[in-house]
């Protein structure tokens, strides 16, 4: 059973403008969000809190993986708030399918549990964090905002940690490192920059080490995000640990 | 026909006996005395023996005589000279035998010259065992001419025969002693290889080994005699048709059918063939045979004609210890494994609880992630939502803490149902059927289902554990009509008859292919359908019971469980222990059900705990927990706590 509310389908390519403060006087393009969740109360639920901000809009939802996966092609959605456990395709399949179909369609991972192994495979499928359904109704609208701003909603420790996991396994396998869009089409600057973006920095950290300000670091990042076709900052570390760039 | 004894006549004293027959006789009891004496073959001492008397009495013949059994005639066991066409004095020996006494014949039988050898002279002494029996007989013959038999010579003789006679007694006793150490050697060995193991397999090929091997038989079997019923083949060796033929002859049928009766073992000839069969016996009772076949042709055997004209002579106190050997070993590796597959039904068993356990946790943990968890975790975004726009001084902040409100008091509402579902109190303190009628008035009151209960227990109360199985059934059957089988309608049954409490949830809902249940793999409903049988099925099963499902689609599903209750206690540990195998009796399904048939009301009164819409008339509310402060709330049902009847 999927519920969807009409959309705008004339969808602007590139991320959302990161950070709009309240000050911003320019029209914002608001954060087209997407629920996926087997339960309606936590749809509805989701959908108050989503509702008292007006930078967002809930422009559908899917009670389960799979009918998240069939619909999201026609709906571009910015951000999908995914569950985990669901029947009919789980949320870390989906997410992975989700990333195949519209790569740039960031998954933030909604879930009951805490548990580092479901963050690994979430964010190994392509998933841009993790958010606990207990989260603060705030926080939440901020993790929405930042993943849809390119940013990370995870620590630096805990992306650090992630991707010494994620290494060792890419080298455990030992396979070939994926061939989607060649690392060969960024610039040597992009390249250190997403080295530190994998070394789990900041972009004010890049900036700082790469005595440039932190707008050019932006600017970097939002090139390295569209030639890698990854949605975030993490998915682009993740792109740089399979693909071997960080020797 | 004893010939008349004139003839015999005991010898006068008379002239000594010469110093050089004297010698003779001393030289045979000399070599009787010597250290290589065996008078049991034809040569050895025995003839040395008989070569001295001949040259000490001048006779032509000297023999020893033996009696086998009583009754028997005296066989030649060793002797020296020709008779020549002399004749044996056969009467005279057995004569000798019976009447134990010395019998001489010193002169010709008038007129039977000629034609009885009459011109023979004979001394027949008895050789006197030391336990009163005689053994046989010394016989010696010589010719008339030698004169007649002198005291002393006599005298000699007698004391040469009750020497010659120890020997013999003593060869034969050394022969017997010999004959029943081998044979207790040989019982010992089979003994020991066959109760060297417990497994029955083991211990019934060691028993079929060694019974061919001292029987030298062609084929053996051994087999069980179930109570009322025909022996049945536990082992075989070397068994083909043929034998399976011997088997089912006429003759061999009897014969084992007389030997399940006493055990006696008995000798037949059947088809060509000879054999023996057996009783098995332990503690008086035959419970089971051993035969052993043989075919004298085939295998050029020696095969003694028996008594009674049957053939295959095989020692029967052999046959009788290996039989008793076998009997007990075929018991212990019988108890043995009993006793270890009781073990490994305790062990299913409490794999069994184990895997009960963990299903029930499952459930409970999947029913509060569907249910509990997702109703708090909205409470949460509601008042999240109304915290932000209460900051806002939004004016939706009012409706949000209502929703909010709403579902934490859905989820406390939940957490009941959740406790209730773990442990309903009122099967602890009214029983089943109180906290059956409790199940199926919540069905009534929340989907609005028609149900029927069948009190069949007579206000009694089940053992504890009996009580809680019937429950759960009868819950889960309930939840699978209702999620997948999205019945409307469905009876309880709960009936008490002759030691066991029959249990049968009918529905009237979708039904479903029951074939579908053996299958492995599955996903959705379905599978979740299979794990609700799965763990009916176990409950009753851990308590010893049956458990049937039968559906039809579109026409509903019965579940049928029949659980002991007599022996509910043991049942608990031993559950389904059914005899000697600890079988579990699986799928017998009584179609119907009697009793007092209840609907609707509960059947007691009393300090009843009870939800708000059950409906059951007056009582007061002796308490509202919710307050009420907000009739929105209190408007969407909270739970009351009422006590029927004040």
């Amino acid at each position: 059973m999927v519920e969807t509310t009409p959309i705008d389908v004339k969808r602007m390519a590139g991320i959302a403008q990161s950070d709009p403060g309240p000050e911003s006087q320019e029209p914002v393009r608001r954060v087209r969000v997407m629920l996926v969740d087997d339960h309606h109360l936590v749809i509805e639920g989701l959908r108050a809190v989503l509702a008292t901000d007006d930078r967002l809009e809930v422009i559908g939802e899917a009670r389960s993986g799979r009918a998240a996966v069939a619909i999201i092609p026609d709906l571009q959605p910015d951000i999908v708030l995914m569950d985990i456990r669901m029947p009919d395709m789980d949320g870390i399949a989906a997410t992975r399918q989700v990333k195949q179909i519209a790569p740039r369609t960031s998954v933030i991972m909604l879930t009951m549990y805490e548990n580092p192994d479901y963050l690994f495979e979430a964010v190994k499928a392509g998933a841009s964090g993790y958010v606990l359904k207990d989260v603060a109704g705030v926080d939440l609208l901020e993790a929405i905002h930042t993943v849809a701003g390119g940013g990370s909603l995870l620590n630096q420790e805990v992306v650090g940690r992630f991707l010494r996991r994620l290494a060792a396994e890419v080298d455990q396998r030992s396979s070939e490192p994926a061939a989607s869009p060649g690392p060969d089409r960024l610039t040597p600057r992009e390249l250190d920059v997403l080295r530190l973006i994998a070394a789990g920095m900041s972009n004010k950290e890049i900036a700082v080490r790469l005595s440039v300000t932190v707008a050019t670091v932006k600017t970097h990042l939002e090139h390295i995000l569209q030639k890698l076709q990854v949605s975030d900052r993490t998915q682009a570390a993740v792109y740089a640990v399979t693909h071997g760039l960080l020797a | 026909m004893t010939p008349p004894l004139d003839a015999i006549a005991v010898a006068a004293p008379g002239p000594t006996v010469p110093a050089s027959r004297m010698h003779s006789l001393l030289m045979a009891h000399s070599v009787l005395a010597g250290p290589e004496v065996r008078l049991m073959g034809p040569t050895g001492g025995g003839e040395a023996v008989l070569t001295h008397i001949c040259a000490g009495t001048g006779a032509f013949h000297a023999s020893i005589w033996v009696v086998g059994s009583p009754g028997e005639a005296p066989r030649l066991q060793v002797g020296h000279g020709s008779l020549g066409a002399r004749r044996v004095p056969t009467r005279g020996i057995g004569l000798a035998c019976t009447e134990a006494r010395t019998v001489v014949r010193a002169k010709p039988v008038p007129g039977g010259a000629g034609r009885e050898g009459s011109s023979d002279s004979w001394v027949l002494i008895p050789l006197a065992g030391t336990r009163g029996s005689v053994l046989g007989a010394l016989c010696v013959s010589r010719n008339v001419e030698h004169g007649d038999w002198l005291a002393d010579e006599v005298l000699l003789l007698e004391a040469l025969a009750s020497h010659l006679a120890v020997h013999l007694e003593n060869g034969q006793l050394h022969d017997q002693l010999v004959r029943a150490l081998d044979e207790v050697l040989t019982l010992y060995g089979a003994g020991e290889a066959i109760s060297s193991s417990l497994d029955l397999d083991n211990v019934l090929s060691g028993i079929l080994d060694i019974s061919r091997r001292l029987t030298q038989a062609d084929a053996c079997y051994i087999t069980e005699n179930p109570v009322g019923g025909a022996g049945v083949v536990l082992a075989s060796q070397g068994g083909s048709e043929y034998w399976d033929r011997v088997r089912s002859s006429q003759t061999v049928v009897e014969v084992h059918d007389q030997v399940r009766e006493d055990g006696i073992a008995r000798p037949f000839r059947a088809l060509g063939a000879v054999g023996w069969c057996i009783g098995l016996k332990v503690r008086g009772q035959v419970i089971g045979s051993l035969e052993v076949y043989a075919l004298p042709e085939m295998s050029g055997r020696e095969v003694q004609p028996l008594p009674d004209g049957h053939g295959w002579a095989v020692e029967p106190h052999l046959l009788s210890g290996l039989a008793m050997q076998a009997a007990i070993a075929l018991e212990n590796a019988k108890l043995y494994q009993a006793v270890r597959e009781k073990e490994a039904h305790l062990q299913r068993l409490v794999e069994r609880m184990i895997g009960a356990q963990e299903e029930d946790r499952r459930r409970v943990a999947y029913d509060i992630h569907d249910g509990l968890a997702q109703l708090m975790v909205s409470a949460h975004q509601h008042l999240q939502t109304f915290g932000i726009y209460y900051q806002q001084g939004d004016e939706r902040a009012g409706p949000s803490l209502q929703k909010g409100l709403f579902m934490l008091q859905k989820s406390i509402e939940e957490v009941r149902k959740v406790i209730a579902g773990l442990r309903p109190s009122e099967l602890d303190d009214f029983g089943l059927m109180a906290a059956l009628q409790l199940t199926v008035q919540n069905l009534r009151d929340e989907f609005g289902w028609q149900v029927e209960i069948v009190d069949g227990l007579d206000s009694g109360r089940l053992p504890a554990a009996v009580e809680v199985t019937a429950y759960r059934i009868i819950q889960e059957a309930l939840n699978n009509a209702r999620r997948h089988g999205e019945a409307r309608r469905a009876k309880v049954a709960v009936v008490r008859r002759n030691g066991e409490v029959e249990l049968q949830v009918r529905d009237w809902g979708r039904g479903f292919d029951v074939r579908s249940l053996s299958e492995r793999a599955g996903t959705g409903s379905d599978a979740g359908h299979r794990v609700g049988v799965h763990g009916m099925r176990e409950r009753a099963h851990l308590l010893g019971g049956t458990f049937h499902i039968d559906s039809v689609p579109e026409d509903g599903t019965t579940v049928t469980v029949v659980i002991p209750v007599d022996r509910s206690t043991d049942g608990l540990m031993l559950g389904g222990a059914d005899g000697f195998g600890g079988m579990v009796r699986v799928g017998e399904a009584p179609a119907s059900a009697g009793g007092a048939v209840v609907t609707g009301a509960r059947s007691r009164g009393g300090g009843v705990l009870s939800w708000p819409g059950q409906r059951n008339g007056g009582g007061g509310s002796i308490g509202n927990w919710a307050g009420a402060s907000d009739p929105d709330v209190n408007a969407a049902g909270s739970p009351v706590i009422r006590e029927d009847g004040g």
